[in-house]
């Protein structure tokens, strides 16, 4: 066995197969559920055990001579997210990391090699690994309430390497590919809607979320009887290498070749234009492993696991009992910043807000800009809804009450000047704003 | 000063009924919500239709016996905003145990008869894995102080027992036969593909096997024999009557139906099956409600002016044999009346309770579509706690040939 095959943490993801009888007589399929036994706060990932019960569910379905189809679909809200990169950081082989590749494109490649038509029913979040198993499949249908849908890798500095950077190309045409697999990574990781995934050519056809896994497998009678023809066009080939050039520009202007997997990972798309299967998931697998055992996707791993897995689990954090609740916050300063933050917690903790500043004018710029703001998003994820008369009668009462008071922590704070507070509050949702003042201003920030 | 429009009255035609292959508690179903099965169907009963622009439909009443968790919070507005009508469609639930769909289906009529709504969408749902009879159940203890009602009269089972005490010709043996001429019609129904087309498909989750799909009622026992019947045992009583056998067993499914104001479905280009001509409800002795469709039906006879005569088909719910055994023999039709029940019934596909009422009226558009000869038909069902409910129809596709 590989090294890989030996992860002793790994959350196993098993392949279940049943067999249904289609609508319209369109005959028998071998329906598989890939699903790791836990809820959909732990997304299905394939890591070597979990690809042998793939391995083992296509033995299955493959020994069935009365199947008229192969269907792959998750648990609910996911579909799969890729490969268990969890010990990746960790390999210090290079053979390791080949025969990882190897196997994933062994196992996958095979819902593209069945004797019958293979369906992907992507019945929620789709990335990596799971968005590669789709393309492995003949057809793909599409949940509209999916979450999500990615090639990640170049963002994690790794490139798509269980086939997808050589099946998409050959799916959608290279530029449709590269907004999949280099741009939309490259661009803090920005997934494809379903409505993305259907404009591209990523998925045949989109179903809504109730009845989705029925209306799939109708669609799957449909296309198995005749009645629904999928209609793909033939990606233009002579444009191809333009279509690369063009990218490679871009990416030029933008990375000036600092970080080598978008480079790979458009070369492969390049490559794709004439290489075979075979030929396309070997090139996939040397780039694969030059990678991993390259410096950089060790800084990125690193550098994603603290930003964002230490940052929703940070370590040695106070247990979460004893936290007090706020109901009201204070923020000394009305500069950009801290009208920023204002508003982050306005909408985040839905609490009143009060904003001290030695500058009148700019507590009250600060106050507007952030109620502008707030009246501008739709209620549901804005600021908690405090009526206009509310945040008036506040303002009236505010000065009798500091002047019969000892000074406040925040006037005192800001002793040497005057004081002027502001409340970020929504005013009545009634007023129109325009929004742009929200948009402009963390633009200028930077 | 404006004046209020004068007060009309109209008629109310079945447009189309579907319902959910029906479950056998514990099986195919029980990983699947109750709400979800009635989503399934309307979002169906939609596609079906679809000159009906769904912001037309003026209510949605779904009914269950249980209302708790899933089938609780007023499932017919939660089942309208899952389906993704429009959120000004509003909705409610309805609780006449057995009966809630078919109660469903006339409090709409009622209201469209009485030119307030123009469409509805009735339905009714019992996931009897994930709310097993009685569950939540908190009798007043005055019934049985008071003796108000017998102590059977909560066990459904004994009710069945207590009503072939109560008619001693309707023996076990006829209760048997009765039973297995339900699941061969049945059979035979499905060979014909009759039952099927008002089916909708459920992929069913199942956390061990993975997805699968039910498309045909899980609990049919179309190789019933009467040798096997007369060997199962009587659970309600020792050398009792009441077998598995010849009841309906517990079943997870849900149905749903649209109902329109005639001249509105002429509008819409909705199909009509059939129209509606009246209905009643009345109670008997709680510890025998099987009784109760015959009250009911004569009542509704009586307020038609229709005799049992006119009536060309029934649907007769098969809550127990003897129930629909004692309907028969009050009105003097015969066991094997070709009339009754001609594509089977609950002892054959199931009864989730609060969801049969409206499996009934789909199967009687069914009959009448087969049978233009017949011009009124009626389904019936006994209730929990001593009722009855009967609603009479008159077939839309009636071609004036005498039957």
């Amino acid at each position: 066995m590989t090294q890989a095959a030996t992860n002793p943490d790994e959350v196993v993801t098993h392949a279940r197969v049943r067999v249904v009888d289609l609508p319209d007589g369109a005959g028998r399929l071998g329906l598989i559920t890939i699903d790791n036994d836990r809820d959909h706060t732990r997304p299905t990932t394939f890591g070597p055990a979990g690809l042998a019960s793939i391995d083992a569910a296509l033995d299955q379905v493959s020994a069935m001579t009365d199947l008229a189809a192969v269907a792959v679909t998750g648990k609910p809200f996911i579909f799969a997210v890729g490969a268990d990169l969890s010990a990746i950081g960790l390999v210090d082989r290079r053979e390791t990391i080949e025969e990882f590749g190897q196997l994933g494109h062994a196992v996958l490649r095979r819902f593209g090699e069945l004797d019958v038509p293979s369906f992907a029913f992507v019945n929620g979040a789709a990335m990596g690994g799971g968005t590669e198993l789709a393309l492995h499949c003949t057809y793909r249908t599409m949940s509209t309430a999916a979450a999500a849908m990615s090639l990640p890798e170049v963002f994690l500095g790794l490139i798509p390497g269980w086939g997808g950077a050589w099946l998409l190309p050959n799916l959608v045409g290279p530029a449709n590919a590269l907004e999949v697999i280099v741009a939309n990574p490259l661009q803090t990781n920005k997934q494809l809607t379903p409505a993305d995934a259907l404009r591209l050519g990523v998925v045949d056809v989109l179903f809504e979320a109730p009845d989705f896994l029925e209306q799939s497998m109708r669609w799957a009678a449909g296309v198995l009887n005749g009645t629904v023809v999928v209609d793909r066009p033939e990606p233009d080939r002579d444009s191809w290498d333009a279509v690369v050039d063009f990218a490679q520009a871009m990416l030029d202007d933008k990375l000036h070749r600092a970080t080598p997997a978008p480079y790979r990972a458009l070369d492969l798309v390049r490559a794709a234009r004439t290489a075979t299967r075979d030929e396309g998931f070997a090139a996939e697998d040397q780039a694969l492993a030059d990678l991993v055992m390259g410096d950089d996707l060790r800084a990125t791993l690193y550098s994603f696991d603290l930003v964002q897995k230490r940052a929703k689990r940070p370590a040695g954090a106070p247990d979460k009992a004893l936290a007090r609740k706020v109901t009201k916050v204070g923020v000394v300063g009305a500069g950009l910043m801290a009208s920023q933050l204002a508003l982050l917690f306005a909408k985040r903790l839905r609490v009143p807000v009060v904003m001290t500043d030695p500058t009148p004018s700019a507590s009250r710029r600060a106050s507007r800009t952030c109620a502008t703001t707030c009246e501008s998003r739709s209620p549901r994820v804005g600021c908690p809804p405090t009526r206009r008369t509310a945040s008036r009668r506040w303002s009236r009462e505010r000065p009798t009450r500091q002047r019969s008071r000892t000074p406040t922590s925040s006037s005192r704070l800001c002793s040497r000047t005057s004081t002027s507070s502001a409340r970020c509050s929504p005013r009545s949702r009634r007023s129109s704003r325009p929004s742009a003042c929200w948009r402009r201003t963390p633009r200028r920030c930077r | 000063m404006a004046q209020p429009s004068a007060r009309r009255v109209r008629d109310v035609v079945f447009v189309d009924g579907a319902r959910t292959p029906f479950g056998k508690a514990g099986s195919a179903l029980a990983e699947t919500r109750a709400d979800d099965l009635v989503v399934k169907v309307f979002r169906e009963l939609l596609r079906r239709n679809p000159t009906l622009p769904p912001e037309r439909i003026d209510d949605v009443a779904v009914a269950a016996t249980t209302q708790i968790g899933d089938q609780g919070m007023t499932i017919g507005r939660t089942a309208a905003l899952l389906t993704g009508l429009p959120r000004s469609v509003p909705g409610y639930s309805v609780d006449r145990m057995c009966a809630g769909a078919m109660t469903a289906v006339t409090t709409l009529s009622s209201a469209i008869m009485a030119d307030q709504y123009d469409v509805a969408l009735a339905g009714g749902v019992e996931h009897m894995s994930r709310h097993p009879m009685g569950e939540g159940m908190d009798p007043n203890p005055r019934f049985l102080a008071e003796r108000l009602v017998d102590t059977d009269a909560l066990i459904m089972g004994n009710t069945a027992e207590n009503l072939h005490d109560r008619f001693p010709h309707l023996t076990k043996e006829r209760a048997d036969a009765y039973a297995m001429a339900s699941q061969t019609k049945t059979a035979a129904a499905y060979e014909a593909g009759w039952i099927q087309s008002d089916l909708v498909p459920v992929a069913t989750r199942s956390a061990e096997l993975g997805w699968g799909l039910l498309s045909a009622d899980e609990v049919m026992r179309p190789n019933t024999t009467l040798e096997g019947l007369a060997t199962l045992k009587t659970p309600f009583r020792p050398h009792g009557r009441v077998t598995a056998g010849n009841s309906s067993g517990l079943n997870d499914g849900a149905t749903g139906a649209i109902l329109a104001a005639e001249e509105v479905a002429d509008e819409l280009g909705l199909s009509k099956k059939m129209r509606l001509v009246g209905f009643a409800f009345a109670g008997v002795e709680p510890e025998v409600m099987g009784v109760g469709p015959v009250p009911s039906t004569e009542k509704a006879l009586a307020r038609t002016g229709l005799s049992i005569g006119d009536i060309d088909l029934f649907e007769v719910n098969e809550a127990f044999a003897v129930q629909v055994l004692a309907f028969l023999d009050h009105f003097g039709i015969a066991d094997d009346d070709p009339r009754v029940n001609p594509m089977g019934g609950a002892i054959a596909v199931g009864h989730p309770l609060a969801s049969s009422g409206i499996r009934l009226m789909s199967y009687l558009a069914r009959d009448f579509e087969r049978t233009p000869s017949a011009k009124y038909g009626l389904t019936t069902m006994c209730i929990g706690l001593g009722m009855g409910g009967t609603v009479i129809w008159e077939n839309l596709n009636h071609d004036g040939s005498a039957r």
